[in-house]
Parts: C-alpha cells; sequence; structure tokens
C-alpha cells in the first residue's frame, strides 16, 4: 500500500471525527422526556376534544384542519359530542377529529357560543353534544394557558418550531 | 404515393400549428376565470355583505374613531417616524380618512362644493363583486366567499404584492417590518401579521362569525355606517341604496364595490 501510514491516520481522524457525538455525550444522562405541564386549573375546564394520546400524535393536523376550515370555508364552529356522554354510534365522521358537521345540528349557533366564549369558556354544552370555536388562540389557549409550560416543552425538545406564533398571539405568561 | 421533404415539412408545420389552438379551446371552453367563483359553503350562502356611509351625519372625528376601533380590534401597527409622525411608506392601514378628490376622482370638479372639499371620507377594502386582486393572486390566499366578503388567508401570502398593484383602491398593505413592536396595545383573541405579507380589511369576518357588526360600524354611534345583506330585500342597506342617491368609488372599472355613498 502506498502511502499507507498517510491513509490509517486519515481514516483514524475521519473516524473520530464521525464518531464525535457519540463519545463526546458518553456518560450524560440523557436528557428527560419532557411532559407538558397540565394545571389542575386546565383539568377543571373539562376533558380535551380528543383523548391525550390522540392529541399528542395529531394535533397538528387538527391545527391544520381548523384553520382550512376557518379561513377558506368559513366555518368556525364546530360540534362534537362531549366525551363523557360519547357513544360509538353517534361518531359520525371518521379521521383526525370526530366532527359532526355544523349543518347536522340544531343548534344557536351564534347566541350561547359567543357567550360562553366571551366568557372564557370555549365549550358548550347543549344536551350531549358540545360547541367549540376553531381556534388555537381562542380555544385551545384558553385551557392551556401557558405556551412555555405546554406548547414549548416538547417543541423545544425535538427541536421543531412551528410558526403559529409569528401571528398568533400566545396568552401572557404568568410570573411564577 | 411519396411524400417529398417539402411536402413532409409543410404537413408537420400544418399540425404543430393546430395543436397550438389546444389550450386556447381549453380556456374558452372552461367558462369562468380563474378562481374567483367558487363554491358556497353552505354556513353562508345567500348572504352578500356590503356597507352603506352616509356622509350626512358622518363626522371627521368618527372617522378617526371608526379607524381606531378598526386598528385596536385587528392589531394593526402605528408605524411611526423617530420624531411621531406617521411613516407614510410603511404605514399599514385598513380603515382612514380621504378628501373627496382622492376618494372620487372620477367624479370631482374644479368648481366642487367647498362642503364635499373638506369632508373626511372613510376608505377601506371595497370587498369588489369582481376583485382584482383576487383574479392576481398566484396563491389564492386572497380570495372572495360566498357571502362577498374577500379575505385573505395568511398562512397562505408570499408577499408578491401584486394585489397591491392590482387593487385601484389602495385598500392594501405590506408589512416591511415585523408589526409587533409597533402595536399598543395586543387584542388576545386576533392573531397580528408577520414581516412581508399583505393585509386589508376584511369586513370584520371574525365578529360575523358570532352575529357581532363590524367594529367601525360599532364605533360610529350617529349610525353613519350601515352594514348589511344586499340580497336581503328589507336589509337596511338595501332600503338605504333604493331611497337616496349613492356612489361607490370608480365605478367605472367594473370592479363593482361593496362600499356606498350617500353623499
Amino acid at each position: 500500500m502506498y502511502d499507507g501510514g498517510k491513509i490509517i491516520t486519515g481514516l483514524v481522524i475521519a473516524l473520530a471525527f464521525l464518531t464525535f457525538p457519540f463519545w463526546w455525550n458518553k456518560g450524560q444522562a440523557a436528557q428527560p422526556k419532557p411532559v407538558p405541564v397540565i394545571t389542575d386549573q386546565t383539568k377543571a375546564m373539562g376533558p380535551c376534544i380528543q383523548p391525550k394520546e390522540k392529541m399528542i400524535t395529531t394535533h397538528m393536523q387538527i391545527l391544520d384542519d381548523w384553520r382550512n376550515k376557518v379561513v377558506r370555508d368559513a366555518q368556525r364552529y364546530e360540534a362534537q359530542y362531549a366525551p363523557k356522554t360519547r357513544e360509538p354510534e353517534m361518531v359520525a365522521v371518521e379521521g383526525a377529529i370526530e366532527v359532526v358537521d355544523n349543518s347536522l345540528l340544531t343548534l344557536p349557533v351564534i347566541g350561547p357560543t359567543r357567550d360562553l366564549v366571551s366568557s372564557g369558556d370555549p365549550k358548550l354544552n347543549v344536551g350531549n353534544a358540545v360547541q367549540i370555536e376553531r381556534s388555537l388562540q381562542n380555544s385551545c389557549m384558553k385551557c392551556h394557558t401557558s405556551k412555555k409550560d405546554f406548547c414549548d416543552k416538547c417543541h423545544t425538545y425535538a427541536n421543531v418550531d412551528p410558526t403559529c406564533w409569528d401571528c398568533h398571539v400566545a396568552p401572557e405568561e404568568k410570573k411564577q | 404515393m411519396t411524400v417529398d421533404r417539402r411536402d413532409f415539412l409543410k404537413i408537420a408545420g400544418l399540425a404543430a400549428a393546430g395543436l397550438s389552438t389546444v389550450p386556447v379551446a381549453q380556456v374558452l371552453t372552461e367558462g369562468t376565470a380563474m378562481g374567483v367563483e367558487e363554491k358556497a359553503p353552505a354556513a353562508t350562502a345567500g348572504k352578500r355583505w356590503a356597507m352603506v356611509v352616509d356622509m350626512r351625519k358622518l363626522t371627521p372625528e368618527e372617522v378617526e374613531h371608526a379607524s381606531h376601533a378598526c386598528h385596536e380590534a385587528h392589531n394593526v401597527p402605528n408605524i411611526v417616524n423617530a420624531d411621531g409622525s406617521t411613516d407614510t411608506k410603511h404605514e399599514i392601514k385598513w380603515l382612514w380618512g380621504g378628501e373627496y378628490e382622492f376618494v372620487f376622482p372620477d367624479a370631482t370638479s374644479e368648481f366642487l362644493a367647498a362642503n364635499y372639499k373638506e369632508k373626511e371620507f372613510p376608505i377601506l377594502c371595497n370587498h369588489c363583486a369582481s376583485p382584482p386582486c383576487v383574479r392576481v393572486c398566484p396563491t389564492q390566499a386572497t380570495f372572495k366567499r360566498a357571502d362577498g366578503i374577500v379575505v385573505m388567508d395568511m398562512h397562505r401570502c408570499i408577499g408578491c404584492r401584486f394585489c397591491m398593484a392590482g387593487c385601484p383602491y389602495g385598500s392594501r398593505s405590506f408589512n416591511f417590518m415585523d408589526p409587533r413592536p409597533f402595536i399598543k396595545k395586543t387584542n388576545p383573541l386576533y392573531p397580528t401579521r408577520m414581516k412581508g405579507v399583505v393585509e386589508k380589511c376584511n369586513f370584520c369576518a371574525e365578529r360575523l362569525f358570532k352575529g357581532l357588526k363590524p367594529a367601525c360600524v360599532e364605533a360610529v354611534h350617529s349610525g353613519a355606517l350601515v352594514f348589511g345583506d344586499l340580497d336581503d330585500p328589507s336589509s337596511d342597506v338595501r332600503r338605504l341604496i333604493q331611497e337616496h342617491y349613492t356612489i361607490q368609488r370608480k365605478p367605472s372599472l367594473g370592479t363593482g364595490p361593496s362600499v356606498y355613498y350617500i353623499l
């Protein structure tokens, strides 16, 4: 082998360089998996629109679906069966969210929903159905009142940087 | 039969020319222009929102109030120079006041009555029946809803500003800089914008969802701004337009504005 010494030295340096992240972090404890904070106050607001596991994996699709419905199709409100009384045959549409089309319900969409939204409660019980405003700012963040303790916990850990907050206004963080 | 080179080239040329008519034929048979005629979402079908401005009642202070209420409700930044004056190159406006000669340039004359010359006319997006901004938008970020409102999908705007060139009313503003530092009091119920998008009046689409009238209409207590459904023959806007002589801005352009002025 011509120039064997140089080649092997080069290979060793390259290998050391490539494995740098492994030996640099050796011995250090892995970063703990983040847990978004769900406060007692949040729990008191009632169950989320979907079970926790589903929210963890599909909240981005839900938000995407919401923004298209609100902005493009002018469908601001969504009727859902309250999780406690939800029965399998009542779930009308399959997919990311179990939604009943607004037009299927004879609910007074404007009056009571508006009152409840302004009173800080985005959910409205009408019979066994709830009606929610499709809104990150006005519905999600009404219960999850801290972006820092809720959204950012996982997003920072996973190094994702959603552009939601470039425009949408996060609730004011309470000083601890 | 033999085909010589000359004949072959002639036939090939003719055939190629024939192919070039295909896209033209497609456009002619399609019937509609670009995405203006969209399918009506069931919830808002049959509505056609419009505004009537009654200039006999409206005072310049009220125009100021309306503008302020609108800008506060929608987190419109107030971009000023270091000395506190409005930065006219970068300012963002949804609703503001202008003089007759600017608002109705094709309906003015040298000897216009002085009281019209001095009046302050509110200017906002006209929510045109055939909006040029919608036609030119390459991403369909600006589109016309079934209820007649020309709205913007900020998630899609790429900031090309074709709509600003297309709008004959100057109703649109571009965010040359991050607007957030210039918003004095943020309304937590409405988003802000980011650097690099265009914005304009949305006829308070977010308030209409909740059965509320637009913020400007609510801010003017004299009732000089009237908002309603043109498709409803008993609505206030229809009644006012039928009972009074109204003018629209630059009607000769054929955009079909939805804002009517009673002089």
